[in-house]
């Protein structure tokens, strides 16, 4: 026996074996599953992308990109918060240790090319008894050099941004301290002993063949100028 | 996912290096101890320094400094200054001083051009054992 079925026939027996299947599904108010959390925000982000067609997500992408921009702002910020040089123009000292010796110099940030301030002397008030003034200059940076026999006693004074000095550290320990409420350095090397101290305009030095006590008593009298200087 | 958390680790890392490594610079003092080919200790000088400063006006002033230590007999000093053409540094003029005493200064001035400057200072002590010398230089100053 062979049955004849036309498309229209086997379109219609579709159609209804459908309605059956659909029918015998329970309705919403009978079904008790409950989707995991994982799978129903998996299934909005999925209805958010089908909503805006673009594959990204709107929303996500502008989050994406409100992310980014706070992430560079935080950068922005933490990189100029915490370099001094940002906040303000300073000098920062800077000592590089070479075997033989310590070049030292002021690091200015942001450098400028040239000083407007005058140039206030200041000088030793006591100098100890039978030495005599050798070497003399003002004019610039301050250097003062007395000489009693094979002793010796210098003094100078540099703005901080002239600063570019090599001294002897090899062998010696550089000891920090505070002198006269400043950053100061003293060292002891081959016989000769040695105190700088700064300000935020200068840097001073005394170095002396004189035992430390001097050295100190000598700074410790460094005054305006028109100060006597005489020993 | 694991793309997501590479990107966020490289970031937090980023952001880490950011706020620490010029804090750490800025704090205070940096140092450096490069190599040498000479360990031959500094017995004769005590220190040495120079300096270079051009007024408004344009002039320079020049300023060489060296100081020997006790075992030290002979000073020698010479401040050349010098100007950049090109990122080549090219002498301008020279200074020279010499000393048996205990240091040798030099403090000149020099008129100067429009340019950009630094002042080369050389420096030489002998002493019984032979000799010590070196070269320092100024900060560059632009006119």
């Amino acid at each position: 026996m062979t049955i004849n079925f036309t498309d229209d026939m086997l379109r219609e027996a579709v159609i209804k074996a459908d309605i059956c299947e659909l029918e015998a599904l329970p309705a919403d108010h009978e079904i008790t599953h409950e989707f995991s959390k994982r799978f129903e925000r998996r299934m909005k982000k999925l209805v958010r992308r089908g909503k805006t067609g673009n594959p990204a997500g709107g929303a996500v992408f502008l989050r994406r990109r409100a992310v980014a921009l706070i992430a560079a702002i935080v950068i922005l910020l933490a990189t100029a918060m915490s370099v001094s040089a940002v906040r303000a123009a300073v000098f920062e000292f800077v000592t590089e240790v070479y075997e033989k010796f310590t070049h030292m110099f002021f690091e200015e940030s942001p450098p400028s090319q040239e000083s407007a301030d005058e140039f206030i002397i200041r000088r030793p008030s006591f100098i100890p008894e039978g030495f005599e003034l050798v070497d003399e200059k003002t004019a610039g940076p301050v250097l003062l050099v007395y000489e009693k026999g094979s002793d010796y006693i210098s003094y100078s004074q540099q703005r901080v941004e002239d600063v570019s000095m090599d001294i002897n550290t090899e062998g010696a320990e550089l000891e920090e301290l505070e002198f006269k409420g400043l950053p100061a350095k003293y060292y002891s090397n081959q016989g000769v002993q040695n105190l700088l101290w700064y300000d935020d305009e200068y840097l001073y030095m005394v170095s002396s063949t004189l035992d430390r006590d001097a050295v100190f008593r000598i700074a410790e009298s460094v005054e305006t100028a028109g100060a006597d200087t005489s020993p | 996912m694991s793309k997501k958390r590479f990107l966020s680790a490289a970031l937090g890392v980023l952001l880490l290096l950011t706020v620490s490594t010029p804090g750490a610079l800025a704090m205070g003092e940096t140092s450096a101890a490069p190599e040498s080919e000479m360990s031959v200790k500094y017995t004769y000088i005590n220190q040495a320094s120079t300096s270079l400063s051009i007024s408004a006006g344009g002039t320079a002033t020049v300023y060489g400094f060296v100081q020997k230590t006790p075992a030290g007999k002979y000073i020698y000093l010479s401040s050349t200054l010098q100007r950049n053409s090109n990122g080549t540094w090219s002498d301008v003029t020279s200074w020279s001083a010499s000393s048996t005493s205990s240091s040798a200064s030099i403090l000149e001035t020099y008129q100067v051009s429009k340019g950009t400057y630094r002042v080369e200072t050389y420096y030489y002590v002998s002493g019984d054992g032979g000799y010590e010398s070196g070269t320092v230089y100024s900060k560059t100053v632009t006119y």
